[in-house]
């Protein structure tokens, strides 16, 4: 009885959230709404018994994506920024983290044996689908770790960058 | 009366997906800046994940859990590559409209075709 009484709330409110976009003019308060949006994506991804999605939705994509946008929406309208060659210094310390990564792929191509993992309780448990990650997926887990450290690399270069404007 | 049923199944969600999708389409077709573009985009990302969940959790497979998981890595990966772009972008011509992005486009008036030659 609990859950349609949810759903339905949660409903309304992305009904009103979708409302409220409408009538927004300003870009930054649309994109306030936005971001409560996917807050409450992530509640929904709950009602989904995924609880895993639910923390990479509100700490990865909310928490740290979306406000990175929100920093950009407030210095977009500055000339701060200026053209600037990367330098090979730069390049090579960001080159570290990247063989760093290189390195702890192969032992893990090496070592790792994927091993068969049969769901014991309940599937859509965080423990469960932890166990299937690391028994199963561990390569695209680490590949996907690998991925999340290019974003971190790009910004290490811009702001070696626009340190050396200064 | 209100029918109980329908928050209680699968289409609660397709329904939430759908608005999502539908606010990212907004925005993407309303503004013409570049950066709003890429945030549309990644809305309309989000709301397709939320339908790969609900068919996950309704049908009984892990592997469209495992989809979003890396569906939203590569999407935040793609978003932070994207802002940077933008940002380079607007550093060149110092504007982000996307109708000016003309750079490309054949300059018929220049007579720069082949055919002019």
């Amino acid at each position: 009885m609990a859950r349609p009484l949810f759903m339905s709330i949660f409903l309304l409110m992305f009904i009103a959230l979708f409302l409220l976009l409408l009538r927004q003019k300003k870009v930054v308060y649309q994109f306030l709404v936005y971001l409560v949006m996917m807050v409450l994506l992530g509640i929904v991804y709950l009602f989904l018994g995924s609880e895993f999605l639910m923390a990479f939705q509100i700490i990865v994509y909310a928490g740290a994506i979306l406000v990175m946008f929100l920093f950009f929406l407030y210095l977009y309208p500055e000339e701060e920024f200026k053209i600037q060659d990367i330098k090979n210094s730069s390049l090579i310390k960001t080159l570290i983290p990247s063989l760093l990564f290189v390195i702890i792929l192969i032992f893990i191509l090496f070592t790792f044996d994927v091993r068969e993992y049969e769901p014991s309780a309940s599937v859509y448990s965080v423990k469960e689908l932890a166990k299937l990650i690391y028994n199963q997926y561990p390569l695209a887990i680490f590949l996907l770790a690998f991925i999340l450290t290019y974003p971190m690399i790009a910004i290490y270069l811009l702001m070696k960058g626009s340190e050396s404007d200064d | 009366m209100i029918n109980y049923s329908f928050f209680a199944g699968e289409k609660v969600f397709y329904l939430i997906a759908s608005i999502i999708i539908l606010s990212g389409f907004y925005l993407l077709f309303t503004k013409k800046n570049l950066l709003l573009a890429i945030l549309a985009l990644e809305i309309v990302f989000n709301g397709i994940n939320l339908m790969f969940a609900t068919v996950s959790f309704y049908y009984g497979d892990l592997t469209g859990q495992m989809i979003v998981l890396l569906s939203l890595s590569v999407a935040a990966v793609s978003f932070a590559i994207g802002l940077i772009l933008v940002l380079n972008y607007y550093r060149l011509k110092r504007s982000l409209n996307i109708e000016g992005m003309t750079e490309l486009r054949e300059r018929i008036e220049d007579g720069e075709r082949d055919g002019n030659n």
